[in-house]
């Protein structure tokens, strides 16, 4: 089994947004082993059917990526015994609402982009024998996600608008519902993250990594990463 | 259009896959040699490419305010991050960073940046960091104190927590928060913690830069757009 895959090279398909990054990553890979590698804004050398797929957080959970799977689950390829490929996302950070639902959606590896060259390519590795890879510290979060109590959808949507600043009059008419549903989601939310107020709830769900950075961050024009 | 002289390139990236994917452009484009250091040595590279906290350590040491004759010192440092408020940019613009590409930026834009600045360009900035300071308000010129109350209220401190914790009474503290309201044109706390984090507007603690070069030290850049 483990001399099949080391036969053949390894398809790799770097769909991250960071360019930079993606480079670095195809210029590791093609100086270690066996791999095939295609980035996403190069054309040339484009991989057909890729046994791991590398993106970003953010794609993860975008339109454009969750259709590609559902059609390469339909794809008479993959059907005829070609497994779908295994996604690894590489983020910008790891908080443990992210990893939690990332492993939620299904990825086989989490690593944070200042990872060593030796773990990018161990995680390569293990990935492309089916397992699951995650470093230390993305495990040490995984744990912490475990004690949080989740907030529903609804209560997320809540507490995205108020990171954005805005009272719960506003957040009620954003949101179709009452003022005093609102009150009720933010109480949740304050129990849920074990918060006394508004800004405490926003500090706390920005340190889990619960905002998405639509909110907000577009309004702006700018992403609300804070890494370096 | 080409120098016809190599231009020499060090990168200094904390992220090993970012410092090997940045040498990897450059050592794709014609006219320009990449290497990878540690020790940044001005005399040997034209130009540094850096991320955020790295390219303000190199040229905190030697700031404006250095004589003349030490200016020919201060390296040529492109910042290559993901730090996209407009305070953060204007920070490393007013500590004489030559260049500011975000992470999202298209690699080309690296090339053109390091050709620019080496050519005498003052400064480059990619495409979405003119956007994201043309966007911006004025600058907020909070004091130091506001900055301090700042620091607490962007983590959930109530007005009481404040005062304890900076030894002065809550109504100071609340009469500070209306100032800054005024400045943000803001309504209300959450909102100001919102402005804060989303223009970068104070250095906060995972910030390793000096505290001394926060906004009120803004100095309104001359910004040469592309």
């Amino acid at each position: 089994m483990q001399s099949q895959v080391q036969n053949r090279a390894t398809h790799v398909r770097i769909d991250h947004p960071d360019r930079y990054l993606a480079c670095g990553i195809r210029a590791l890979l093609r100086a270690h082993g066996n791999y095939e590698v295609s980035v996403c804004c190069d054309p040339a050398g484009e991989v057909a059917h890729p046994d791991l797929v590398l993106i970003d957080y953010d794609t993860l959970f975008s339109a454009g990526f969750i259709l590609q799977r559902q059609a390469q689950a339909q794809a008479k390829g993959y059907a005829r015994g070609r497994p779908q490929p295994r996604v690894m996302v590489v983020a910008d950070r790891c908080t443990s609402w992210q990893v939690r639902k990332a492993i939620d959606a299904g990825v086989m590896s989490y690593l944070t982009e200042n990872c060593s060259a030796e773990e990018m390519l161990a995680a390569l590795r293990t990935v492309a024998l089916g397992q699951r890879y995650f470093p230390v510290a993305v495990a040490q979060q995984l744990a912490d996600s475990l004690a949080i109590h989740a907030p529903t959808h609804r209560e997320l949507a809540v507490l995205n608008l108020l990171a954005d600043g805005l009272n719960n009059r506003a957040i009620s008419q954003q949101l179709s519902i009452g003022e005093g549903t609102v009150k009720t989601h933010v109480k949740a939310l304050f129990n849920k993250l074990q918060v006394p107020s508004r800004t405490a709830a926003v500090a706390a769900a920005q340190r889990l990594g619960m905002l998405s950075r639509a909110a907000g961050g577009m309004a702006m024009g700018a992403g609300r990463s804070l890494a370096a | 259009m080409t120098p016809s002289r190599t231009i020499s390139v060090r990168v200094c990236h904390d992220d090993a896959m970012v410092s090997a994917g940045l040498l990897d452009i450059l050592e794709r484009a014609p006219g320009v040699e990449g290497m990878s250091g540690e020790a940044p040595d001005t005399r040997v590279s034209d130009v540094v490419v850096a991320n955020y906290s790295r390219g303000l350590a190199m040229l905190a040491p030697t700031g404006a305010k250095n004589p003349p004759d030490l200016a020919a010192q201060i390296p040529t440092v492109i910042i290559v991050t993901r730090r996209a408020g407009e305070m953060e940019i204007s920070r490393a613009l007013a500590q004489g960073a030559r260049g500011y590409l975000l992470r999202h930026s298209d690699p080309g834009e690296l090339i053109d940046a390091v050709r620019y600045v080496t050519n005498g360009g003052v400064r480059y900035l990619c495409r979405q960091s003119t956007v994201i300071l043309e966007r911006g308000g004025p600058p907020a010129n909070f004091t130091s104190r506001e900055e301090d109350i700042l620091r607490f209220l962007v983590a959930g401190e109530c007005n009481k927590g404040i005062a304890r914790q900076l030894n002065i009474s809550a109504h100071t503290v609340k009469s500070h928060i209306s100032t800054i309201c005024a400045k943000l044109q803001a309504e209300s706390r959450s909102q100001i913690a919102m402005l804060v984090n989303q223009r970068g507007l104070i250095t906060l603690d995972r910030t390793a830069g000096p505290r001394h070069t926060g906004a009120r030290q803004y100095l309104p850049p001359n910004v040469t757009s592309h």
